[in-house]
């Protein structure tokens, strides 16, 4: 449904994006995190049409999206600064709807904005950073899109509103098999919806998964030694991070974890005991702040 | 009736597997009784409907559930619940606990057994 290939985007000077390669099948929701600056908003602008990729290509339903009002048409765009016209009413924004996208439905936006309850006679100047993120939900779910392209959707909803716009995008996956591509911060809530994970950094996709592969595959373990820990732990196989607390090592292993049980084994050990990490813990493994190596997703 | 920890290391789709199957197991779902569409569950664990029938599948294939064509999907009627290496490795890890708790508490084995033993046959009785 979205293919990205070898897309290479430069903004003033600088390549933003760096040979991005990503896909998403129709009906997955795909999310994309990253730190500030990392190039998600970038990316996000040329799925949308809005930038053209210096190199590469980027496809939405098999076609073009740069210039393409067709595949326009089919996408549902909630960016991160809504702009619409400050001066209009909600009501006479309905009506630019209603001639832009053919699909437009006024009776599918009465029935959402049950939930949101916008006041259609004010001004969009009048509305708040929150209220504008709901309306341009609104607006883009009135449109029956095909794909749905959201950039920081949640940021600024309170958690009621969130739950329930979740609620409202997932059920467009079941009905309807909307593809949704979302990037956000806000990593407990990409952790309940999405198939698909990937991690921007620097412009480049740094680790691409499905959630449920990436679980599998990268564990935390708590490990105590009842006698000195084995000098060369860090190069045991599969050992991406090691973390110190007195006698208790803390050590992210990925894809061998238990080959690196099985060598454990050979020693007397006070404590091995398995600790959830969360995609955040993850994400901030890769970002590699609070650690020296940072290697762990790639 | 569900709870999903979306940070666990548990994949959600194992942990709608878990909580269906403990469901069955404590009588909250009988057999022949109708288990939510995807989109219900989905909206009610706000997760991602792919994940949840793939939870459904999962445990179609374990004979847990069936799904009858135009009426939905049902706990069957004689489920036998497997032997699952991974739970199994999941409860002795928290025998483990309590054990080393107990000693901290002063408990002793023959206390321990004996509220396992009650604990067994509270479950009985049900």
């Amino acid at each position: 449904m979205i293919e990205i290939n070898n897309v290479t985007k430069i903004l003033g000077g600088r390549e933003i994006l760096k040979d991005i390669n990503l896909g998403v099948t129709k009906g997955k929701v795909f999310g994309l995190i990253g730190e500030n600056g990392a190039g998600k908003t970038t990316l996000i602008k040329c799925l949308t049409g809005i930038f053209l990729p210096d190199q590469g290509s980027i496809k939405i339903l098999g076609e073009e999206v740069y210039d393409n009002l067709k595949v326009k048409e089919q996408i549902g765009y909630v960016a991160d600064q809504n702009k619409f016209f400050p001066d209009m009413k909600i009501k006479e924004l309905l009506r630019f709807y209603q001639f832009t996208y053919p699909k437009f439905s006024i009776d599918r936006f009465v029935q959402i904005n049950e939930i949101l309850e916008l006041d259609i006679q004010k001004s969009v100047k009048k509305l708040s950073k929150g209220m504008q993120t709901r309306l341009s939900l609104v607006l883009n779910l009135s449109i029956f899109p095909e794909v749905l392209i959201l950039d920081e959707p949640t940021s600024g909803l309170d958690p009621l509103v969130k739950r329930q716009i979740t609620n409202l995008l997932l059920e467009e996956v079941e009905k309807r098999g909307v593809t949704i591509f979302i990037s956000s911060h806000h990593l407990s809530d990409l952790e309940r919806i999405c198939d698909n994970i990937a991690i921007i950094r620097r412009g480049k996709i740094q680790y691409h998964n499905s959630l449920e592969a990436m679980k599998r595959n990268v564990r935390k373990l708590q490990v105590a030694f009842q006698e000195a820990a084995p000098s060369n732990l860090k190069e045991w196989p599969g050992v991406m991070a090691v973390e110190q607390l007195g006698k208790v090592y803390q050590l992210v292993i990925k894809d061998h974890v238990q080959e690196f049980e099985a060598k454990l084994q050979q020693y007397q050990l006070l404590l091995l005991e398995e600790v959830d990490l969360s995609l955040e813990d993850m994400y901030i493994y890769s970002a590699g702040e609070g650690l020296k190596n940072d290697k762990v997703l790639v | 009736m569900f709870n999903i920890d979306a940070r666990s290391s548990t994949p959600i789709y194992e942990q709608i597997m878990g909580q269906i199957k403990e469901a069955i197991m404590r009588g909250l779902l009988e057999p022949g009784e109708k288990l939510p569409s995807v989109r219900e569950m989905s909206t009610l664990l706000t997760v991602n409907p792919n994940t949840v029938s793939k939870a459904y599948q999962e445990l179609e294939r374990e004979k847990a559930i069936e799904t009858i064509r135009g009426r939905g999907t049902f706990v069957v009627e004689n489920y036998q619940p497997r032997m699952d290496e991974e739970r199994m490795q999941g409860i002795k890890n928290s025998l483990r606990k309590a054990v080393v708790e107990s000693y901290y508490l002063g408990i002793g084995p023959e206390e321990l057994s004996a509220m396992l033993e009650n604990a067994f046959k509270e479950l009985d009785e049900r």
